[in-house]
C-alpha cells in the first residue's frame, strides 16, 4: 500500500461530502481529506460504511457515515441535509459512488436505469443539492469521478462507458453554470485501480494480484495498477486552492493509459519508419 | 488554502524562462516548498543559482545540465517554461521567425527534456513538466501560428518523454494554460481584456501562481500515477 504525504491543515475547518466512501477510492479520498483537516460525510449502500466510520473515528477523524442508495432522489437530499445538520455548511463535494454495470447487447432497461441513476443522474442531484450551501460559503469545489472508460471503447461496457462519458460532458456544463458562484467543477479519470471490484475480477481464476497485475498493469505506460490512495492526491489537488484557475477540466490518473494507442507500450510492435 | 511547505525539500528543480511572469511564480512556488531551484533565462535576473543562457541552443542545454549534475549530483524536476510569443499574422511570419519560435519553444523541450531524462533514468526517479498552451489545442487566434504549433508539438513530445521515462519511474506531463495575466497578455488593449473576461467562465484572467501550483502538483508525489497527461488551467475557457 502506497503512503501519501499529506498537506497539513489544507482543508482545516472545511466540510466535504464523498459519495461511495466506504471502501476503495472513495474511502481513500475521505481519509486524506480528514488527514488534511476536513470534516467528511460519506455515503455507502451497505453496512460496510459503519466499520469504516468506526475505524476512521478511532484515528481521530471527524466523519459521519450516511447509509443509502444514490439511486434515490430523496437520499441524495438527505445526505446533504445530514451534513448540514452536523456541521452547518458544505464546502466540497466528491461524486464518487457509481454502479459498475458492465452490459452491452444484453443490457436491460433496469441495467440502464441503475447505471444512469446512480451515476450521472445521482451526481447531478448531489450538485443540485450542494449549490445553495456552497453559495452561502462564497464558493466551493466539486470533483466528479469519471474513468478512462469515458474516453475509450471496452468490450461489453455500453452501460458503464456511456454513463462515465455522460459524467465528463456534464462536468463541463456544471463548470460553465456554476462558475458565477465561484464553484469549480472538474473530473478525474482513473485508469485501473486495485479496488474490491478489480480484486474480485482477479480472483475469478484464483490468480489474484500476482498473476493479473503484470497483465493489467501493462495497459498503462507506468506498467502497474494504481493504489486507491493515488486517486486521492489529484482529487484533493482539484478541490484545493492549488487549482483555483482550473474548472471544467478532466485530469487523467491513469499511469499514461490514455496517452498510448492500441499498440500499448510497444512490447509486440516493431518500430516502423526509416532508420 | 494551498499546498504547504516542505514537500520538495532538497529537490533539485530546473526552471527555464525564469525571468518571466510564470517563471518567477514557478521559482517562488518550488522555493517556498523547499526545493533547490536552478533558474535559467536569456534575460538576467537576481536569483540564487541563476544561469544565463539560450535554451534554444543545444550547447547551452548541455553545459547547464552538466553544471547542475556536477554541483548537485542529480536533477529531480525539470520545468520547461521558456517560450516566446510573437503575434505576427499568418502571412507575415518569415522563415527566420518561424524557426526561432520553434527553436525556443519546442527544440528547448527536446534538448533539455532528453538530457534531464537521461539523468533521471540513472536515478530511477524524476519528473518533467512542460508548459504547453490552450493555443496549441485551438490554433493561434491572438497568438501566432508558430506559437500555437510549437505548443501543440510540446503536448506530443511530452507523451514520448512519458513513455521513455515510465520504466524508470520518471513521469512527464504538460499543462495547457489559457489566458494568464503575464507580460505576454500585458500587451492586450482594455477592450481585448474586457472581451477575455466575458468569455472566461471564472470571469478573470489566471494568475501566474495559479499556473505554478498545478505544475508543482504534477511534479510532486501526489501525482504518482499521472504521466503523459495534459492538464488544462484556463478558468473554463476551453473544455474539450
Amino acid at each position: 500500500m502506497k503512503q501519501r504525504v499529506f498537506v497539513r491543515d489544507r482543508f482545516k475547518g472545511k466540510v466535504a461530502i464523498v459519495t461511495g466512501g466506504s471502501s476503495g477510492i472513495g474511502r481513500a479520498i475521505a481519509e486524506e481529506l480528514c488527514r488534511e483537516g476536513a470534516s467528511v460525510a460519506f455515503s455507502g449502500i451497505s453496512d460496510t460504511g459503519r466499520d469504516t466510520e468506526k475505524q476512521m473515528r478511532a484515528e481521530g477523524m471527524d466523519v459521519l457515515f450516511v447509509k443509502g442508495d444514490m439511486v434515490e432522489e430523496s437520499f441524495c437530499a438527505r445526505l446533504v441535509e445530514t451534513a448540514l445538520e452536523k456541521w452547518k455548511k458544505v464546502n466540497y463535494l466528491v461524486n464518487n459512488a457509481f454502479s459498475f454495470v458492465a452490459k452491452g447487447l444484453d443490457a436491460t432497461a433496469d441495467d440502464w436505469y441503475r447505471s444512469y441513476f446512480v451515476g450521472p443522474v445521482g451526481y447531478a442531484r448531489m450538485v443540485q443539492n450542494v449549490v445553495e450551501p456552497m453559495k452561502k460559503e462564497g464558493g466551493g469545489a466539486i470533483v466528479n469521478m469519471s474513468s478512462i472508460s469515458a474516453h475509450i471503447a471496452q468490450i461489453n461496457r455500453w452501460t458503464y462507458n456511456a454513463s462515465k462519458g455522460a459524467v465528463n460532458q456534464m462536468t463541463k456544463c456544471q463548470a460553465l453554470d456554476l462558475a458565477k458562484f465561484n464553484i469549480r467543477v472538474n473530473s478525474v479519470s482513473p485508469g485501473w485501480v486495485w479496488t474490491r471490484e478489480v480484486e474480485k475480477a482477479a480472483q475469478l481464476d484464483g490468480g489474484g494480484r500476482p498473476k493479473w497485475e503484470p497483465v493489467w498493469g501493462d495497459y498503462h505506460i507506468l506498467r502497474r495498477v494504481a493504489d486507491p490512495i493515488e486517486c486521492a492526491g489529484p482529487t484533493l489537488f482539484l478541490l484545493s486552492d492549488d487549482a483555483s484557475f482550473i474548472t471544467g477540466a478532466d485530469l487523467p490518473i491513469d499511469g499514461g493509459y490514455l496517452a498510448v494507442g492500441p499498440e500499448g507500450i510497444g512490447q509486440t510492435t516493431v518500430n516502423a519508419g526509416s532508420r | 488554502m494551498t499546498s504547504g511547505k516542505g514537500d520538495f525539500d532538497g529537490k533539485v528543480v530546473l526552471v527555464t524562462g525564469a525571468a518571466g511572469g510564470i517563471g518567477t511564480a514557478l521559482c517562488r512556488e518550488f522555493n517556498a516548498r523547499g526545493a533547490r531551484v536552478w533558474p535559467a533565462d536569456l534575460r538576467p535576473v537576481e536569483r540564487e543559482r541563476f544561469v544565463a543562457g539560450d535554451v534554444a541552443d543545444e550547447a547551452f542545454a548541455v553545459s547547464w545540465t552538466r553544471q547542475v549534475l556536477r554541483e548537485e549530483g542529480r536533477i529531480d524536476v525539470l520545468v520547461n517554461n521558456a517560450g516566446i510569443c510573437p503575434r505576427t499574422g499568418l502571412f507575415d511570419i518569415g522563415a527566420d521567425e518561424w524557426r526561432r519560435v520553434m527553436d525556443v519553444n519546442l527544440a528547448s523541450v527536446f534538448f533539455l527534456g532528453r538530457l534531464a531524462l537521461k539523468a533521471m533514468i540513472e536515478h530511477k526517479s524524476g519528473c518533467i513538466v512542460n508548459l504547453a498552451s490552450m493555443a496549441g489545442k485551438v490554433g493561434g487566434i491572438a497568438v501566432g501560428a508558430h506559437y500555437s504549433a510549437s505548443k501543440a508539438a510540446i503536448q506530443c513530445l511530452t507523451k514520448t518523454l512519458a513513455r521513455a521515462g515510465a520504466p524508470y519511474n520518471v513521469r512527464a506531463n504538460a499543462v495547457t494554460p489559457g489566458i494568464i495575466d503575464t507580460e505576454i497578455t500585458g500587451g492586450a488593449t482594455p477592450e481585448q481584456r474586457q472581451r477575455f473576461l466575458e468569455t472566461i467562465p471564472l470571469a478573470r484572467l489566471g494568475g501566474a501562481a495559479e499556473v505554478a501550483r498545478p505544475v508543482a502538483f504534477l511534479a510532486s508525489d501526489a501525482a504518482s500515477y499521472i504521466t503523459g497527461a495534459t492538464l488544462d488551467i484556463n478558468g473554463g475557457l476551453l473544455m474539450d
